[in-house]
């Protein structure tokens, strides 16, 4: 059985590298140079209709007791609008930005979710572009809102300027607005690609390592075993982290949405 | 199982105190970025003077401190006041 | 005279290996410390929080250097 896998391989590609994060285009048309829609892109319509499809259905008909899907619907919506909303922004503004903050969280984790699910096997964001689209709708929320209850120079003079004397501000300014206007979308984006991009890296290694070994020398077939039961205990911990990653992006949005509209003093 | 719900993390459940994880990052973009742009203004104040990498240094430093003041500024507990146990 | 042993490679590195021991045990002693005290009184932990940033900050203030100046002070290989 170990020959018939050895003699079935192919050159296996490790180690793995960031090439391999850039998919063939699925499309039959076009060619194969064209490369708008990949198995990223599927994935991501996926995810979309899924949400949208699952939370139509749950709310059909509501009912007082709920049915079960209707029960699931409500904890989802109900854990982002209680612990996250109302908990940081407050009663009215909290239920206000729920919907924006569920459709975030839940948006991320079944985006996320497709990194270990078996013929998908990466997630969406693993490429830059779909974490930093969102925290750029995070970026303009948290600002518009901030100033849309300020005004435009009295929310710059409260996110700039801290409290201390005149003599250290002009120090103290500059690394104000890197911190609030610079670092803020930056770090949200690239701590979510971060995750996931880490994540299926280590997962590619300890798979095609398992297949690498097998195929350099059929005598290392235990170290296989080892590597992919490595990879098994890698998918829990990616679990762990795909809820993690989106249950920080969603509490840090409402945290600078608290602290955009904050009254200072 | 894509479409489950998110679980409640368990240091979420309702009576949970907050962790405060996002004054941690916070203190930690105020510092690295004070040491960023102070360092990078003392890095253009360098190849102006020709002084070979000490005003970078010192620019790193006052950056480190302005991150620092901010930190407890912001984040910084007033001291407590008369009469508190 | 010759030199009998040396080091070759990145000094740099090296400095900052040595670096970040100091700020890891802080790091370590201030979440230690604040853990416990919440343990002790946990109604003391919204309290202490504040602290606990700012000790933090001071902390991890000296790792950040080290990295800084692990690129200013690079010099050789």
């Amino acid at each position: 059985m170990i020959g018939q896998a050895v003699a079935l391989q192919s050159d296996v590609p490790f180690p793995p590298e960031v090439g391999d994060f850039y998919l063939p285009s699925i499309v039959p048309w076009g060619g194969l140079d064209s490369l708008w829609f990949t198995k990223i892109t599927a994935l991501v319509w996926v995810s979309t209709a899924l949400i949208l499809v699952f939370f139509l259905l749950a709310y059909r008909k509501p009912k007082m007791v709920p049915g079960k899907a209707q029960w699931m619907a409500e904890s989802a919506y109900g854990f982002v609008r209680n612990n996250i909303g109302v908990e940081m922004l407050g009663a009215e503004r909290g239920v206000r930005f729920a919907p924006y903050l569920a459709t975030l969280l839940l948006f991320i984790v079944f985006n996320n979710m497709w990194s270990i699910v078996p013929i998908a096997q990466i997630s969406p964001n693993s490429h830059i572009a779909f974490p930093a689209f969102l925290a750029l709708i995070s970026y303009v929320l948290f600002n518009y809102a901030g100033i849309k209850k300020f005004g435009f120079r009295k929310y710059m003079r409260n996110s700039l300027i801290p409290p201390a004397p005149w003599f250290v501000l002009p120090i103290l300014i500059p690394i104000e607005f890197f911190s609030t206007f610079l670092v803020r979308p930056f770090s949200l984006a690239v701590r979510l690609f971060a995750n996931m991009f880490a994540g299926h890296m280590l997962l590619l290694v300890f798979t095609l390592g398992g297949f690498a070994m097998l195929q350099a020398n059929p005598a290392l077939a235990p170290f296989s075993v080892l590597s992919w039961l490595m990879t098994i205990a890698l998918t829990l911990l990616e679990l762990l982290v795909i809820f993690l990653q989106a249950y920080v992006f969603t509490v840090l949005t409402a945290s600078y949405i608290q602290g955009a509209v904050a009254e200072e003093h | 199982m894509a479409g489950d719900p998110p679980p409640q993390h368990p240091e979420e459940t309702p009576d949970a105190t907050p962790t405060g994880a996002d004054l941690g990052w916070t203190a930690l973009s105020y510092l690295i970025g004070g040491m960023a742009v102070w360092g990078f203004i003392g890095w253009l104040v360098d190849r102006w003077v020709h002084s070979g990498g000490v005003i970078t240094g010192i620019g790193v430093v006052i950056g480190c401190a302005g991150g620092i003041y901010l930190v407890i500024k912001r984040i910084g507990a007033p001291p407590p006041g008369p009469g508190s146990s | 005279m010759d030199i009998a042993a040396g080091v070759s490679g990145s000094l740099a590195a090296i400095g900052y290996g040595l670096a970040a021991i100091g700020p890891g045990i802080g790091v370590g002693l201030i979440f230690a410390s604040y853990i416990q005290s919440t343990a002790r009184q946990p109604e003391s932990s919204r309290m202490t929080l504040p602290f606990v940033w700012i000790g933090f900050a001071v902390v991890e203030a000296l790792a950040l250097f080290g990295i800084a100046f692990g690129f200013i002070w690079a010099t050789g290989s």
